[in-house]
């Protein structure tokens, strides 16, 4: 993530079904995404969701690190969100007229998806994916 | 008898007229009020010493001052009169004076004591004139002539003194004219007064004044002799005698008997007033004459004399005592359950009900004290709560059906409540062996898709699956049906009726249930003082053994919300273990080692080794930060430690684990085994409630404790709770065919938690526990509230095609519309002129009448008989729901038309209503009871040409009674509209069952029900017309006219 390039998300929306679905078919079971683990809830952990207005999420990391409490904050972002956790980290450096720097860590989360059965004779089941996270830390240079 | 009294009362009367009997007399300055008889200081006047109405020292002046004294008055203003006529004039002052019978002839005037025309007879006015011919007189009139000016009487200056003779005449002109009108001269000479007679002979005037009284007043002769109250005896006018003369209605005589009868009644009612002292209300008090009176004497018997308390003391009655007993007497432990018994007669109490009461504004509904909201912060809060931490609140109040029997022959029964096309009904292999619960919304057998009941929860008790181990035993099964108290009775009376519970057997069962249970509910009465339990465990078995018992009030639930409500339950089950045993008593009981078919027991012995050699899923569970993590629906059984060991010294916030990263993997499901809970088994239930020890002792063991504060080992008495931890996953997304384009599936898991099912009587401590860790108390208002929140269907107010809802909302819209009555003209929305007619409640039955008859006129009456049908039903037929959202939301993206899958579903039912989603596009709130209409052209390219475009106005109706002709006709407050649909410019294809500001989406978002061929409509006015993307609507509230655009989505 050395690039300076902010990077656009082409066709980031679409949802991609995990194969195993397809293979069951819709008629017995409806899949249903669980929630993804929970990561640590520090008060400089920012997890980047799609839905939320991105010059909102700049603006919370740029409080975060203006009133001086934290040196350093964690943006984290999940699958879809991954691109724009990336952006949002650049924009944060770009911004910062050298300031501040990023290091970056990438992991993979294991997700589960519920299978609820549609009809009374199936048992209901659950299937595993793994989706990629990225685990950004945006840090003052100067401090 | 009586008529002895009466005669001699009749005769005592007679006498007295014409004895000396006491009068009335005249009004004037030196009168009697009565005539009597006079003593020795009577000195002059002589002639009525036995009954004169003169005073005796009126005589003495006249005797010595003659009249001076008495009226200023000097007779002799011409010189000395002479002694024979001095003697007259004092005969006549006499006579004014003393004579009791003039009151007869008393001035019509004011009362002064004045008479007019007196009969004088004509020989004493002779002898008069005869006397005083030669004496002189100043005046001819000697009342009004004389000046007073100076006070007593003086001639006027221009008179000059006459003889009387010269001045009167005669003896005629003597009587008539020097008194005034006093006196007349009478020529009849039995009907006469004279002015002096001999007192020896009896009084000669008192002949004449009876006479002429029993002429005058025949009817009342006697009474009116006395005298009293005669004030009409003197005719109008001055005149003396009447225009009819007295003797024209006179009676010659009258009947004895009938008088005497008459008046023997009327002495009766007197004396029977005067001697009986409870005659009707008159208390004794009031009987007393004014001057004795005193204030409160009817509250004090000391104010009342003392001789007559008591006749006071019995009228009185019992003393009620109003004052309010002290507040010492009233907290004594008796008194207050003795209140607090009476206080919940027509409406039960939930545990917690005292801690609501004090923080809630509670409400009466479907017999229970249900908290509403709580009185220190609002909706927002709750909603905050939700979201970020946890909310928790006392479901007690819903209600458990439990049917235990045969599986076969359970599932034959309450599968006629569901229908297979909803979804998974009782039979489904995900929550038959207990593993989960389930959800389900039941139907009247053989109804579908009409009559829905409402919607339940339902749990298995837990069992071995058949392909394991079971050995193919046929087990007893228990099925707890959990339901809302307003479809209670009607879900009870249902199954009844499937399972064939005949009337008969239901007393017999009540009536022996009600015996066994005197027990229990004194046990329940020593758990939790204050709260009774009336309610029996009612028990009805049919002839296959399928038994249906009543567990209303037997249990607690508690139900967690939020995003930490994993961490309060997790903190708050600290000791908690997945022990399958309570005590070794239980143990027994369950475990009957002949014969292995019990339920409980069997699989547990089956299934502890395996519980054992692996992590309990509870310990898997502490790592994981919210209920959202877990399998959806999971059950738990848990065994607790007592909560208020472990209760936190003060209010606490459990924040979770913020810093840990959990490396352990998921719990992708949860094991039947673990749903293992003794709480299924009625004795353990009933000893858990009776092994509570009370707050005082664990206080009074705290106190004897020897560190503070160090948590406190009750060793063996320590109680072990079994209860059921019930997960609900809140909102899930679907990874469906196609995203909602609109609203991002990003607030995922809102409204997730637990379910805590405990045995009654232990609602208290641990409903403390979660509060004193956080956790934000909420009512009911606030459960419909995040129920909107959250997207999910709230009951009874969500499901309109339910006999509970359609009560509730008719009840309201009674209310509400008593409510808008009481509105001045003004100040009201005009439901006229917004052409709105029903703005209460959402008229679904016009609605879809009105589509069904356009569907019958369409199809020319092919089927008119089917069509006929007014009710409706709501579509959830889940595969149909599917296939309708599909089309709604994908193929207008496409932008393909061809046969509709709405078509060919509204030809088979017209008369179903589809739930929907409705997000405002750009600005207004959807309220209750918003219309939902089909926009036209026009509309949504002023929308695509303006991006702040606000949306189109209804012009506002006629209202008839502006210019109405004939005002006598009542119009009422609301406009009767043949057609809803297209009663307005835009054509109305459903309305929001529930709308209002979303806080997690940050705009205006509605819960609607649209009718189907009206949808249908819709989309095919977007597809083929507009060539619309998304599906947008218009929605209108009940008081405004303008319309706002909504996206709408299926509501699966």
């Amino acid at each position: 993530m050395s690039s300076e390039k902010i990077v656009t998300s082409p066709a980031a929306d679409s949802t991609v079904a995990p194969p195993g679905v397809e293979a069951i078919g819709p008629e017995e079971y409806t899949v249903r995404k669980r929630l993804p683990k929970q990561m640590p809830r520090r008060t400089n952990d920012i997890y980047v969701t799609k839905k939320t207005n991105f010059n909102c999420q700049l603006k919370r990391c740029k409080n975060l690190l203006d009133t001086g409490k934290h040196c350093e904050i964690y943006i984290h972002g999940l699958g879809n969100a991954v691109n724009r956790a990336v952006n949002l980290a650049l924009k944060l450096k770009a911004e910062s007229a050298g300031t501040l720097d990023t290091a970056v860590n990438t992991s993979t989360v294991e997700l589960i998806d519920d299978l609820e059965p549609n009809t009374d004779d199936v048992e209901p089941g659950t299937q595993t994916r793994n989706s990629s996270a990225v685990h950004i830390k945006v840090f003052s240079v100067t401090k | 008898m009586d008529l002895l009294k009466v005669l001699c009362c009749l005769s005592f009367v007679i006498v007295g007229v014409y004895g000396q009997e006491s009068i009335q007399c005249l009004d004037g300055p030196w009168h009697k009020k009565f005539s009597g008889p006079e003593g020795p200081d009577y000195v002059e006047c002589l002639s009525w010493k036995d009954n004169a109405c003169c005073l005796a020292n009126m005589t003495q002046e006249l005797l010595t001052h003659k009249a001076k004294n008495l009226y200023d008055f000097h007779w002799d203003r011409c010189g000395n009169l002479s002694q024979a006529c001095e003697t007259f004039i004092k005969d006549e002052e006499c006579f004014y004076q003393c004579e009791p019978g003039l009151r007869k002839f008393r001035h019509d005037g004011p009362k002064d004591g004045r008479i007019t025309k007196v009969p004088v007879c004509k020989s004493y006015c002779d002898d008069w004139f005869n006397a005083c011919k030669d004496d002189m007189t100043c005046v001819e009139n000697w009342m009004e002539d004389f000046d007073y000016t100076k006070g007593e009487n003086h001639c006027p200056a221009d008179s000059t003194c006459k003889t009387f003779a010269d001045m009167y005449g005669n003896a005629e002109g003597l009587c008539n004219k020097m008194w005034g009108h006093a006196f007349t001269y009478s020529t009849d000479s039995s009907n006469c007064m004279v002015m002096s007679f001999d007192p020896t002979n009896g009084n000669p005037n008192a002949k004449f004044i009876s006479k002429l009284v029993a002429n005058i007043y025949p009817q009342l002769r006697f009474y009116r002799m006395d005298g009293l109250n005669d004030d009409d005896n003197v005719s109008k006018g001055g005149k003396r005698k009447r225009e009819d003369s007295p003797e024209t209605f006179a009676p010659r005589a009258i009947n004895i008997l009938e008088y005497a009868e008459a008046r023997g009644q009327e002495i009766e009612a007197m004396t029977k007033v005067v001697m009986d002292t409870n005659l009707g209300k008159r208390r004794i008090i009031q009987q007393l004459p004014r001057h004795m009176r005193r204030r409160a004497m009817s509250h004090n018997i000391k104010r009342i004399p003392r001789r007559l308390r008591n006749i006071a003391q019995s009228q009185m009655g019992p003393v009620k005592t109003t004052k309010r007993p002290s507040r010492r007497h009233r907290r004594r432990p008796h008194n207050l359950l003795q209140e607090y018994n009476r206080r919940q007669r027509s409406h039960g109490w939930l545990e917690t009900h005292i801690w609501h009461a004090k923080r809630f504004h509670m409400t009466e509904k479907w017999g229970y004290k249900i908290p509403l909201r709580p009185t220190d912060k609002g909706t927002r809060a709750a909603y905050r709560a939700s979201v970020k931490h946890a909310m928790v609140q006392d479901l007690s109040y819903y209600t458990c059906i439990e049917v235990k029997g045969k599986e076969e022959d359970i599932l034959a029964g309450v599968q006629q409540l569901s229908s297979p096309e909803t979804g998974l009904t009782f039979a489904a292999r995900a929550t038959l062996y207990g593993q989960r619960q389930g959800h389900l919304v039941l139907y009247k057998p053989n109804c579908y898709p009409y009559s829905a009941i409402g919607p339940v929860t339902f749990l298995w008790k837990p069992t071995c699956k058949p392909d394991n181990e079971c050995n193919g035993v046929t087990q007893l099964r228990q099925l707890w049906i959990t339901c809302h108290p307003a479809m209670y009775n009607q879900l009870l009376l249902e199954l009844w009726a499937i399972f064939d519970i005949s009337a008969d057997s239901l007393d017999q069962e009540e009536g022996s249930s009600k015996n066994s249970d005197v027990n229990e509910t004194s046990a329940n009465q020593m758990v939790s003082p204050g709260i009774i339990k009336v309610h029996e465990n009612q028990k009805w078995t049919n002839k296959n053994g399928v038994t249906v018992t009543s567990l209303k009030d037997k249990f607690t639930r508690l139900r967690l919300t939020g995003f930490l409500a994993h961490s309060v339950v997790k903190d708050l089950l600290k000791g908690a273990s997945l022990e399958k045993n309570v005590t070794n008593k239980e143990d027994n009981l369950n475990k009957p080692v002949v014969n292995k078919e019990p339920v409980l027991g069997d699989s547990d012995i089956n299934m502890e080794p395996h519980v054992q050699s692996e992590p309990g899923v509870w310990e898997k569970c502490q790592s994981v930060n919210t209920a959202g993590e877990l399998p959806p629906n999971c059950v738990l059984g848990l065994v607790a430690r007592d909560p208020r060991l472990t209760l936190p010294q003060r209010r606490t916030k459990v924040m979770g684990d913020a810093q840990e990263i959990s490396t352990k993997s998921y719990i992708d499901t949860v094991p039947v085994e673990c749903a293992v809970s003794s709480l299924w088994d009625e004795d353990v239930r009933r000893q858990v409630a009776t092994n509570k020890l009370p707050d005082s002792e664990i206080n009074r063991r705290r106190a004897e404790h020897l560190v503070p504060g160090s948590e406190l080992n009750l060793g063996e008495d320590e109680p072990k709770i079994p209860l059921l931890l019930v997960n609900n996953p809140g909102t899930r997304a679907t990874q469906s065919h196609a995203p909602s384009s609109h609203h991002s599936d990003s607030m995922q898991s809102i409204g997730s938690g637990w379910d805590i099912i405990l045995p009654a009587g232990w609602a208290m401590p641990f409903w403390l526990a979660t509060v004193f860790r956080g956790a934000r108390a909420v009512g009911m208002d606030a459960m419909e509230a995040t129920s909107a929140e959250h997207n999910t269907l709230h009951f009874p107010n969500d499901y309109p095609d339910t006999l509970s809802c359609f009560t509730m909302k008719h009840e309201q819209k009674q209310l509400d519309e008593i409510q808008y009555g009481r509105y001045p003209k003004n100040k009201r929305p005009n439901y006229f002129k917004l052409g709105v007619p029903s703005p209460f409640v959402p008229p679904w039955n016009d609605l879809v009448s009105g589509y069904s008859k356009e569907v019958i006129d369409a199809n020319m009456g092919k089927d008119n008989e089917n069509k006929s049908k007014l009710e409706f039903s709501v579509l959830r037929h889940k595969k149909q729901l599917q296939a309708i959202s599909l089309e709604v939301e994908t193929s207008l993206k496409s932008g393909k038309s061809g046969t509709s899958v709405l078509d060919t579903l509204y030809k088979q039912n017209s008369t179903s209503l589809v739930c929907v989603n409705l997000h405002i596009v750009l600005r207004g709130t959807p309220s209750d009871n918003s219309a939902i209409c089909i926009p036209t052209l026009a509309d949504l390219q002023s929308l695509k040409s303006d991006s702040k475009y606000g949306g189109p106005l209804e012009t506002a109706h006629k209202d008839p009674r502006d210019n109405h002709k004939n005002p006598l006709e009542s119009v009422g407050i609301l406009p009767k509209v043949e057609n809803v649909i297209n009663h307005c410019s835009r054509k109305c294809i459903g309305y929001v069952n529930k709308g209002g500001y979303s806080l997690s989406n940050g705009s205006g978002v509605g819960m609607g029900f649209c009718s189907i061929v009206g949808l249908s409509e819709l989309c095919k006015f977007l597809q083929d017309e507009a060539k619309q993307t998304k599906c947008i609507v218009l929605v209108r509230s009940p008081v405004s006219l303008q319309y706002r655009f909504a996206y709408l989505s299926i509501r699966l």
